[in-house]
This record gives C-alpha cells, sequence and structure tokens, in this order.
C-alpha cells in the first residue's frame, strides 16, 4: 500500500488541476452576469406588460431578473443587484425605506417615467422639467441611426453639465434627451415603453450593461401558414430559389387543415405532394417550425382562426370549442375561495388544452418526417400560462409575444434575441419586420423602412415572414429587395441549440445536426393518421424494393438471353462444322 | 382507402409469385447450362439396358397413332429390352386396327383392348391395365399423339439408371405444329417455358419436377407400390408427381429425352384440354391440403403451395388488380399509391417478356423476331385467357363436388398432320 502513496498524490493534484481549469471559467461567468431588479408601481396588483417589455429587452443581457415593488425594499435590499430599474409608470409617493436603499445603492440605476424627483441624489443630474411632443428619434453619438415617428411625448429634462444624452427626440428645431446618464445612473424620459422608442433603448441597454455584442444582424424569412392545403409547387419553387441563394429558411407549419363548411380534418398525409414538399424543403434549407395545429379553435377557418386564445371572449382558451356557458366573474362567487378553485380549473382546463395541441402536432409531424424545432403561436397570440406549458415542449420560441392575458392585442416584438423571465426557458427569435401584405404595393418597402430602423440597434434581428400562397414571383422580389440589406447572418435552427419534447419524441438540433429520438411504435401509434401514414410509407418503400429486385431480375434476364442466344450459335457451328 | 389496401394487397400477391418465377427461371437458365454435361456422362456410364415398357394410352387416335408407332420402331433402344403396349381405350374408329397391323410386324408391340365397364374410365384407367400387363423395370408413358426423339427412352432410363434417388425421370416436350396458326405458336412458347421455368427451375432448386403425362419413366417397383394411377383424378400425373414425392424420391427433369406432340389448332380443343388440367390441378390442390399432414415428404408443401397460390392468391391479385385498374379507367378512386404502381405494372410485363425470351433462348432457332413479337401480344391476349380458365374450371369443379358428379375423360381432339414439322429436329 505504501508504495502507491506518492501516485495517489499526484493523482489527487492533477484531478485538482484539471477540476479547477475546467470550472473555473464557468464560475467566473457567473459572477459577472448581470443581477438585475425590475421595480414596479406600488399599486399594481402584478406584472403587466410594461415589465414584460423591459423584462424582454434586459433579457437579452442576462436571465436573473427579479420583480419587486416599492414597498418590498428595505435598506441593504438592492446591494446584491448589479443593476437596477426603477419603472415609474404612474405617479405614487414613494416609501422611505426604498429612496434610502436607492440612496445607498451603488450599482447601475436606470429610472424611467415618473417620481423622478423622489429618486435621490444619484438622479439629480437630471431635472424633470415639462412634458413636449416629439416626432423624430436618434441615437446622440450617431445622427444617422434617426426614425420618424407619430407624434409621442417625452419627460424633458435639463441636464446638469456632466450629464449626456444618449438617445435624442427632436419636435421641430427643438431638441430634448429621452435618454440620458451621469455616469452609472441613467434616466428615460418616458413612463411607457413602446415602438419605435423600443429600439432605441435596446440599443442604449448595451451601453447600460456594458456589453461586447458584435454588430451583426441575424434574421430570418420564415414561410407561414403551411398547411396540407398549400399548392405544393409554390412551396418547392420557394424552396429551390432560398436552396441556389444558399438561405435557410423557416416553415411554419400546421399539421391539419379543417374545412370550415363540414368540420372536414385533412392531415398532411392525405396530401402527399405537400408533404413531399416539405420534407425537401427540410432537408435542404428549411427548418419547420410548429404553427399550432390547427390554427383555430371555434369554427374558423384553419390559417385564420385563433388556436390559443378565446377572441370571442377575448380570454385564454378556458372552456371547450362546443360549450357556449359564459365564463363566471368574482362576483358570481360567495367568497374568494369558491373563486379561486374556479380560477385553478380554467388554467388546468388551459394547460391540458395547450398541451394536447402541442403533443398532437409535434407527434404527428415527426411520424411523417417532419422535425419542428420551434414554436410559433397562431397569431402570436397565447396567454402566460399558454407559455409556461409551451416551455415543457420547446426550447424555442419564433415570432412576437403577447403580453397581457386581458387583451390578446397587447402584444409586442423584442429587436434582438432574448430570453424573457415569462417564456420560462424558452429563448424568442422574434420577428421584427411583418410580412408581405397580400393588397399592399408598397409592401417590401415598409419592410424595408423597418429593416432600417432595427439596424439601429447593433444585433438588432432582421426577421419577416411570408406566405407561400402569394407565389414564387413576389418571393424572389422580395429577396431581391432584402440582398441590398448590408450581411444578414440567416438564422438555421438546425444550427442552433434548439430542443423539442413530447411524451414519444424528443428532437435536439445542434451544429447543423437533428438529432430525433422517438420511440417509433408508439408515435405511429399514436393517431389514426400517424399509424395509417407509417403504414402507407412502409408499403411504398416495400414496393420501391420490388421495383429495385425486379429490375435486377429484367437486367440480369435479359443479358443471360444474349449470352445464351451467342452460345447456342456457338455450338450449333461448331456442330456443323464438326 | 379500401381500395388503396386491395392495390396494395394484390400487388404484394401478384409480386410473391413474380419473384418466385424469377427465382425459377434462374434455376432453369443454371440448369440449361449444365444438363448436358449430366446426360454425356449418364450414357457413358450406362453399362446395359434395363427392360423397359412403354404404355400408350389410346382412345380414338387413328389419325395419329401411326406417326407414333413409326417413332416407337425407329427408337434407339434394344428391341429384346423393349415392350410397347398400346391400351386401345373403347376406340370407336379404326386405331384397333392400325395398332394390331403394327403388333403383327414388330413383336415388341403389343395391343390390348377394353371395353366398358372395364375400359373406357379415362387415362388413369388405361394406364392401369397397361401396367398389368407390362413386365419391364422401368414404365415409360407416351401420349397417343407423341413422336419421341429416337434417343428418347434410352436418356430417361440412363436417368432412372445413374440416379437411385430417382423415382421418375421426366423428358422434355416440343411441339410439332408451332408454328401452324397463332394459337399453337402462342402454346409452343408457352410449353417451353413452362418446362425451362417450372419444370427445370424447381428441379434445380428443390429436385422436384412434375410428370407432365407423357415422355417420362417410372420405376415400376414405385407404381405397385403406390397401386397405380388415381383413376378419379382428371390430372393423373400431377397426382402421381405428389405421390412419388411422399415416397422419398425425387423426380428428375431431364430435357435431353425429346418427345414431340401436338397442340390443339382450335382455340375450342384448347379451351377444354386446359380446362381439365386446371379442375385437375385444383383436385390435386384439395386432396392435398385436407392431408398435408399425413405426407411423409414435406417439399411437397411448395409445390402445394405453389399451386395454392397460382389458383388462388395470384389468381385473385390479378382479377383484383384488373378490376381497380379497369375502374380507375372510370371512377377517381384516390388511391394514394403513386407513380410506384405504374411502374410495379410496366416492370411486371417486362419481367414477363425477358423470362420467355430467355427460356425460349435455349432452343434452337425459337428466339426469333416473330416469336420476339408474339411474346409481347401474348401477355394481353393468351395469359389473360388464364384467368377466364380458372373461374370456368374452379365452377365444374365445385359443381362436381356439389352435386357429387362422376369425373370423364375430356381427350384432346387430334388433327390430321401433314408431313412432319419442320421445326423437328432429325
Amino acid at each position: 500500500m505504501k508504495k502507491h502513496y506518492p501516485v495517489t498524490i499526484l493523482m489527487t493534484v492533477l484531478i485538482a488541476v484539471v477540476f479547477i481549469l475546467t470550472t473555473h471559467p464557468v464560475m467566473a461567468d457567473k459572477d459577472s452576469d448581470p443581477k438585475v431588479l425590475i421595480v414596479f408601481p406600488s399599486d399594481q396588483k402584478e406584472i403587466n406588460e410594461q415589465q414584460r417589455i423591459l423584462d424582454m429587452l434586459i433579457s437579452h443581457f442576462t436571465t436573473d431578473i427579479d420583480f419587486k415593488q416599492p414597498d418590498e425594499i428595505e435598506e441593504h435590499d438592492l446591494e446584491t443587484y448589479s443593476h437596477v430599474f426603477y419603472q415609474g409608470t404612474e405617479k405614487e409617493d414613494l416609501p422611505k425605506g426604498f429612496q434610502q436603499a436607492l440612496e445607498d445603492y451603488e450599482g447601475t440605476l436606470v429610472a424611467q417615467g415618473h417620481n423622478l424627483n423622489q429618486l435621490g441624489n444619484r438622479l439629480s443630474f437630471a431635472v424633470p422639467m415639462k412634458e413636449e411632443a416629439y416626432t423624430k428619434l436618434n441615437m446622440k453619438a450617431n445622427p444617422e441611426k434617426k426614425v420618424k415617428t407619430s407624434i409621442h411625448t417625452v419627460f424633458n429634462v435639463k441636464l446638469g453639465e456632466e450629464a449626456e444624452t444618449i438617445v435624442e427626440v427632436e419636435s421641430g428645431k427643438r431638441t430634448f434627451p429621452i435618454v440620458s446618464h451621469f455616469e452609472k445612473a441613467y434616466y428615460v424620459g418616458t413612463p411607457m415603453i413602446d415602438s419605435p422608442f423600443s429600439t432605441f433603448l435596446g440599443e442604449t441597454l448595451h451601453e447600460v450593461f456594458q456589453s461586447d455584442h458584435d454588430s451583426l444582424h441575424q434574421g430570418y424569412i420564415r414561410l407561414e401558414d403551411v398547411h396540407p392545403l398549400v399548392d405544393p409547387g409554390n412551396l418547392r419553387g420557394i424552396a429551390e430559389v432560398l436552396k441556389e441563394k444558399e438561405i435557410p429558411y423557416m416553415i411554419a407549419v400546421i399539421p391539419v387543415y379543417i374545412n370550415p363548411e363540414n368540420g372536414e380534418r385533412v392531415h398532411l398525409s392525405d396530401y402527399p405532394e405537400v408533404l413531399e414538399a416539405l420534407k425537401y424543403m427540410q432537408a435542404n434549407g428549411g427548418s419547420v417550425v410548429l404553427h399550432g395545429y390547427t390554427h383555430q379553435y371555434r369554427d374558423s377557418e384553419t390559417g385564420e382562426g385563433f388556436e390559443f386564445w378565446d377572441v370571442k371572449n377575448n380570454t385564454p382558451v378556458y372552456i371547450d370549442a362546443e360549450d357556449d356557458t359564459p365564463l363566471k366573474k368574482r362576483k358570481d362567487f360567495n367568497n374568494q375561495g369558491e373563486y379561486e378553485s374556479y380560477r385553478k380549473e380554467l388554467i388546468e382546463f388551459e394547460q391540458s388544452y395547450v398541451s394536447g395541441k402541442l403533443t398532437s402536432g409535434i407527434n404527428e409531424l415527426t411520424s411523417f418526417g417532419l422535425h419542428p424545432l420551434a414554436f410559433e403561436a397562431p397569431h402570436y397570440t397565447m396567454s402566460q400560462n399558454g407559455y409556461q406549458t409551451t416551455s415543457e415542449y420547446f426550447s424555442t420560441y419564433v415570432g412576437q409575444l403577447q403580453l397581457s392575458d386581458e387583451n390578446w392585442e397587447i402584444m409586442s416584438s423584442a429587436p434582438y434575441i432574448t430570453k424573457p423571465s415569462f417564456l420560462h426557458g424558452m429563448t424568442l427569435l422574434p420577428e421584427t419586420l411583418g410580412y408581405v401584405e397580400p393588397d399592399a404595393p408598397d409592401a417590401v418597402d415598409a419592410i424595408m423602412e423597418r429593416a432600417e430602423q432595427q439596424m439601429i440597434v447593433r444585433d438588432g434581428m432582421l426577421s419577416l415572414f411570408y406566405h407561400p400562397y402569394l407565389g414564387v414571383e413576389r418571393f424572389k422580389e422580395l429577396l431581391s429587395r432584402l440582398e441590398t440589406l448590408p450581411d444578414v447572418d440567416w438564422i438555421n435552427l438546425k444550427e442552433g441549440d434548439h430542443s423539442v419534447t413530447s411524451d414519444k419524441v424528443n428532437i435536439q438540433a445542434a451544429a447543423g445536426k437533428v438529432e430525433v429520438d422517438r420511440s417509433q411504435f408508439s408515435l405511429v401509434t399514436d393517431s389514426k393518421t400517424s399509424l395509417s401514414y407509417f403504414i402507407h410509407q412502409t408499403l411504398e418503400k416495400i414496393s420501391w424494393g420490388l421495383v429495385g429486385t425486379g429490375s435486377l431480375g429484367v437486367l440480369f434476364f435479359f443479358s443471360s438471353t444474349i449470352i445464351s442466344r451467342r452460345r447456342f450459335s456457338k455450338i450449333e457451328r461448331r456442330d456443323h462444322v464438326g | 382507402m379500401l381500395a388503396d389496401f386491395l392495390l396494395y394487397l394484390s400487388l404484394f400477391l401478384i409480386w410473391v409469385m413474380l419473384f418466385y418465377h424469377m427465382f425459377l427461371m434462374q434455376g432453369g437458365y443454371l440448369h440449361a447450362q449444365s444438363y448436358r454435361k449430366t446426360a454425356e456422362k449418364y450414357l457413358s456410364q450406362m453399362k446395359e439396358y434395363p427392360a423397359v415398357s412403354i404404355l400408350i394410352p389410346a382412345h380414338n387416335e387413328e389419325m395419329v397413332i401411326e406417326n407414333t408407332l413409326n417413332s416407337m420402331v425407329r427408337l434407339n433402344y434394344p428391341k429384346d429390352k423393349l415392350q410397347v403396349i398400346v391400351i386401345n381405350d373403347n376406340s370407336s374408329d379404326d386405331t384397333g386396327n392400325i395398332v394390331e397391323g403394327y403388333a403383327n410386324i414388330y413383336p415388341y408391340i403389343k395391343v390390348i383392348h377394353t371395353k366398358p365397364p372395364l375400359g373406357g374410365k379415362g387415362k388413369s384407367g388405361a394406364l392401369n391395365t397397361g401396367l398389368k400387363h407390362s413386365t419391364g423395370e422401368f414404365i415409360v408413358v407416351y401420349d397417343a399423339d407423341n413422336t419421341p426423339e429416337p434417343d428418347a427412352v434410352t436418356q430417361l432410363a440412363s436417368g432412372l439408371m445413374n440416379d437411385p434417388k430417382a423415382g421418375a425421370v421426366v423428358g422434355k416436350f416440343r411441339v410439332t405444329n408451332g408454328s401452324k396458326n397463332l394459337l399453337t405458336r402462342l402454346i409452343n412458347i408457352e410449353t417451353i417455358t413452362f418446362q425451362w421455368l417450372a419444370q427445370a427451375g424447381r428441379w434445380f432448386w428443390f429436385k422436384l419436377s412434375t410428370i407432365p403425362g407423357t415422355n417420362f419413366a417410372i420405376r415400376r417397383s414405385i407404381l405397385e407400390k403406390l397401386g397405380g394411377w388415381d383413376e378419379k383424378a382428371l390430372s393423373e400425373d400431377t397426382e402421381l408427381s405428389f405421390r412419388v414425392y411422399n415416397l422419398g424420391y425425387h423426380i428428375r427433369f431431364f430435357p435431353s429425352a425429346v418427345t414431340w406432340e401436338q397442340e390443339p389448332e382450335m382455340i375450342k380443343v384448347w379451351w377444354k384440354q386446359r380446362t381439365r388440367w386446371a379442375r385437375g390441378n385444383e383436385y390435386v390442390i384439395f386432396k392435398y391440403l385436407l392431408n398435408f399432414k399425413n405426407m411423409d415428404n414435406k417439399k411437397v408443401g411448395l409445390d402445394l403451395i405453389y399451386f395454392l397460390f397460382t389458383y388462388l392468391l395470384f389468381f385473385g391479385g390479378v382479377m383484383i388488380s384488373h378490376s381497380i385498374f379497369v375502374l380507375n379507367l372510370f371512377f377517381d378512386l384516390n388511391l394514394s399509391m403513386g407513380a410506384v404502381s405504374y411502374v410495379l405494372l410496366v416492370l411486371g410485363f417486362l419481367l414477363f417478356v425477358t423470362e420467355v425470351a430467355l427460356a425460349l433462348s435455349f432452343e434452337k432457332d425459337q428466339l426469333t423476331l416473330k416469336n420476339a413479337g408474339i411474346i409481347l401480344f401474348m401477355y394481353f391476349t393468351y395469359s389473360q385467357l388464364w384467368l377466364l380458365l380458372v373461374v370456368y374450371a374452379t365452377y365444374l369443379e365445385a359443381k362436381r363436388v356439389l352435386l357429387k358428379q362422376e369425373v370423364t375423360w375430356y381427350k384432346t381432339q387430334r388433327f390430321k398432320e401433314k408431313e412432319t414439322s419442320e421445326n423437328r429436329s432429325a
């Protein structure tokens, strides 16, 4: 035993060295990751769309974000945060504890909107003036980065001498700071974040977080609403164009088309040409994005209807499509307990509804040999509960996000790729440029204009979608315009780290490879459609096997015939001569 | 959906059969390459000539029997070892007298006249009668319209002599009137293909072949053990083959022993003859399918399955696929199977053509341009008639079983030949 002693020591040292070498960089990263607190008004019941927009903007830099209200904050509470955002969307009297905490806080402080004069010394570089209207925005340091807008207002401030303007707004010949800072304190002169200001704020946050992001514009082209009845000729035509130009792209696939007139369900397996076109696309630069299962909820047409939002009630999908009973309100219950258990039922219904649709979509597409790598909700509508449920299936969300459970129309995009808290781990690949509107002759001009705006952000996303029914020619026009943009890095989902999981399938994309882990048997027996597709495919394969073997037979018999005939005439000749 | 299912089902049934045929044809090809050597070796090893009895059942054969007897006289076989027995089975024509004439000149030719109730019961009965009067160690059977080549019996005997495991040796038959008209041309092509594909192919792979009813030699000992021919069987040959296998013997296909025979020149005659064969095969299928467990040589199962497949599954498959094809011309059946079904259709045709062409290439002067054309034509006409034939035969068999009818011998009508055919080799 003793002889081995030095060896043991050596091994221990080696292991320790290896351990330090391999773990240290990770630990270092963890230390330097910003830790963010967003403070929102005291009389708000819960987080609303304004916090979510800010969340979307900040999550580009860090996913470590807490939300608190001023009255929850005591002295020293802020010390653990590297960045504190105060969202003054409402006028209010800030509690003393919070004011004191701000006074003591030494990290980066970003204040927005109201209550500027209660925020203490660090923000004294900005003295509130009156509200002013503006119609233009630009980056102060780079006036070329500018945008015209409809009339908005800014909380004008008079800046101290050392303070600097980062974003400037303009009304006629007058200019006002809308984002300004002195050292690590920033003031944002608007209570609400909306477009196009959010773009400028997004760019500014790179300074706030002192990020080293490259100036590189990623982007994507998404072929939208591809369901079984789409013209496969258009799909192939567009696929060829993109393949030739080596542009990867996404295909938003709806697996089932429901005829609104008779309720008949049509699957991709019923339209083999469409399915084959999709497989071709998937093999040649396209990545499938699940775009709902039927893209409808009540009796609307596939591609037109909402699937994860009850538009009639303007609520999440809380009841069966057939169910006409109106949703109950708090006043319909005797006590809070009863109401809460009713709410719980609704939320559970929604969860199982979303789960069911996603599971069907993932399993059905996979059984057809299509591998969805991300999800996009029809019309971008989904509740917060829906996003949480979706995050159990998808690692990646594509499109824009609905920010309120009260109204589907409140939705927003981020200027760049981000991982907002309310997506529960999903990465958002935002859609930023819109789409080619069928009836708008200058639709592409509008897209190009939005692209200009997106390029204000150093890593602003340039992403749009196109409906294949518009045809190949219009797509070519669009593409030739997009090619005038400087170097776009078109996103290939297969290159990224994306995963999709259902009860039967596990899809993992990384470095250009898509690994599909599935239980084939349970997958094909998942639904009648999958099973019959599987049987058809197998039979078709066997049939081609027959063709192969049969062809070999024909070839063999044909050549044997020639050989045999030659040999016969040789024997004949020999016999004759002999 | 149903149409889809049926289409796939029929395609697979058909293709199982086509693959089996491909496999057999390969065997046939290999056998065609090697059989001459075997025959030469066997002949060189034959030290003495065994006693052979040739049985020729004849029922109203006055048109052809003379040719047959002439070819018997021309046989290169020691006449002291040869016995030719013509069973004149209830003939009402001049057959008896013609044979008597030969019997008077040639001592080894013998004639037995039978009348009902003992005679006139069909070929099996006649053969059994002949067997009783025969003395040879080997029994050779020829139909009354056959003209074997002079070496045919020697070849058959050498086969049995050299191969103790062979219960019977089957020679090849060729068609004398093969270029008489379109029908006989088709039959000629069919018989050549049948023998090289089914007989030679099965012999090569499984050491199985079917006794064809003419031009074969069988050991007397076996016939005695089996109690002769089954008089109820319509195609006594297939039936006998099964019983020979069952004793553990194989049946050697020996193409060096060649006989020439006349084939029907009129479609009506052909139809009757083929109906009899088809019914005979159906009889065998049922007789042995029901008794399969009791069979000692399970290899017969291969043939049984083959027959079963041909008459039931392949037939069914072709019928379904034809129906779907026709229906699809008039209605949209919404078939999901795409191009592959058409490719298979064309490929099936090409397989047929190349296989038949290969079989023809083994025979002198048969793979001609004209015959090539006939092969193409054959697929769409002659081969399709087979479908109707099976339907008709099945109908008759079903009727016979249900109504417990007696079996009658549909004798194939003969045609008077002008001199011997130009096809004949010397």
